[in-house]
């Protein structure tokens, strides 16, 4: 009895991790558009190419510090996933780009805000580098032109001001 | 003439080296108000207390890691001077705290950011602790009071580093 209680919870903490980080693992090139669906669920947006292919954007926010792109080749097969929320990503940004364009490269930003001195808007993204480390991530726009203006990334210090 | 010319741009460059790194380590308690102004200029801000005694607000610009309170007794006369940006005063502010109770205790911040989705309002402060770093304070925006600080240190790519 105890032991298929314990089962039961072990089963239901099993499934509530594993729809945590939607098992994007497991999606392999060459499964089907439905496979896809069946395996992480529905996209936060989809981006089309001109050459036929597809951009599922999965966004794991706004507590989640993954965003993952996955490419379907014109015939709906995948073709590849990335993780994009990491440095070499974010080192592909650069001054000018327009809001589309990092859109593209880093997904949904987890939270937008705005500057009161002047006009720019802030996109952030909360990451982690090796796996270990908590990363803020704050791209600047100026808002007439919409163009990139300013890329910074802030290691969060969580020890409430108490280091050493 | 030449001369001369040259004393005056000496005079004036030396003048904007005292502007950049005016000398509140000469401000002494029991200096007057006229004294201080003579030093440091006209402050940033001035809070008032209920008891006649006031504090003058240096912050030292948007790049600068420090700034300076002088406060003054009821009668006029420095009763201390202090630079807010540091642990010491970082942690006085609590969660509930008001807009003006932080701006009385660490001064005007470099940038204010305002993020819609969360009513949030993040006020930041540059300083240096070992290295350069960044103090927040979040702000509920409809209620006007704290919600939480954050320390961050800014990380730079391979070769664009700033020391």
């Amino acid at each position: 009895m105890n032991a298929t209680l314990f089962r039961a919870v072990l089963l239901l903490l099993c499934a509530a991790f594993t729809s945590g980080c939607a098992g994007f693992s497991a999606v392999n090139p060459g499964a089907s558009a439905r496979q896809l669906e069946t395996l992480v669920g529905a996209p936060a947006s989809v981006w089309k190419n001109a050459d036929g292919s597809e951009v599922w954007e999965y966004p794991r926010g706004p507590l989640g510090v993954e965003t993952y792109m996955v490419t379907l080749g014109p015939d709906g097969a995948v073709r590849e996933v990335r993780q994009v929320l990491s440095d070499e990503t974010i080192s592909k940004l650069h001054d000018g780009m327009s809001r589309d364009q990092v859109r593209r490269l880093l997904g949904r930003p987890r939270d937008i805000g705005f500057s009161t001195l002047n006009d720019e808007e802030i996109w952030s993204w909360r990451y982690r580098e090796w796996g270990v480390r908590n990363m803020e991530l704050y791209v600047q726009f100026d808002r007439p032109t919409g163009s990139l203006k300013k890329i910074s990334r802030f290691q969060v210090d969580t020890s409430d001001g108490k280091r050493q | 003439m030449i001369a001369a010319l040259r004393r005056a741009a000496a005079l004036l460059s030396v003048s904007f080296l005292a502007a950049g790194c005016a000398n509140f380590s000469a401000i002494s308690p029991g200096d007057s108000a006229p004294a201080v102004e003579a030093r440091v200029g006209a402050p940033g801000a001035v809070w008032k207390n209920a008891d006649g005694s006031e504090v003058w607000e240096y912050p030292q610009g948007f790049y600068a890691v420090q700034t300076f309170m002088v406060a003054f007794d009821s009668d006029h006369v420095v009763r201390e001077v202090r630079q807010v940006l540091n642990e010491t005063y970082f942690s006085r502010i609590r969660p509930g705290m008001s807009r003006e109770d932080v701006r009385r205790l660490i001064g005007k911040p470099r940038e204010i950011w305002y993020f819609p989705a969360r009513d949030e309002e993040t006020w930041t402060w540059r300083y240096y602790d070992i290295t350069y770093r960044f103090f927040n304070v979040l702000f509920d925006r409809t209620e006007g009071t704290v919600r939480t600080t954050l320390r961050l240190d800014e990380v730079f790519p391979p070769g664009r580093g700033r020391h």
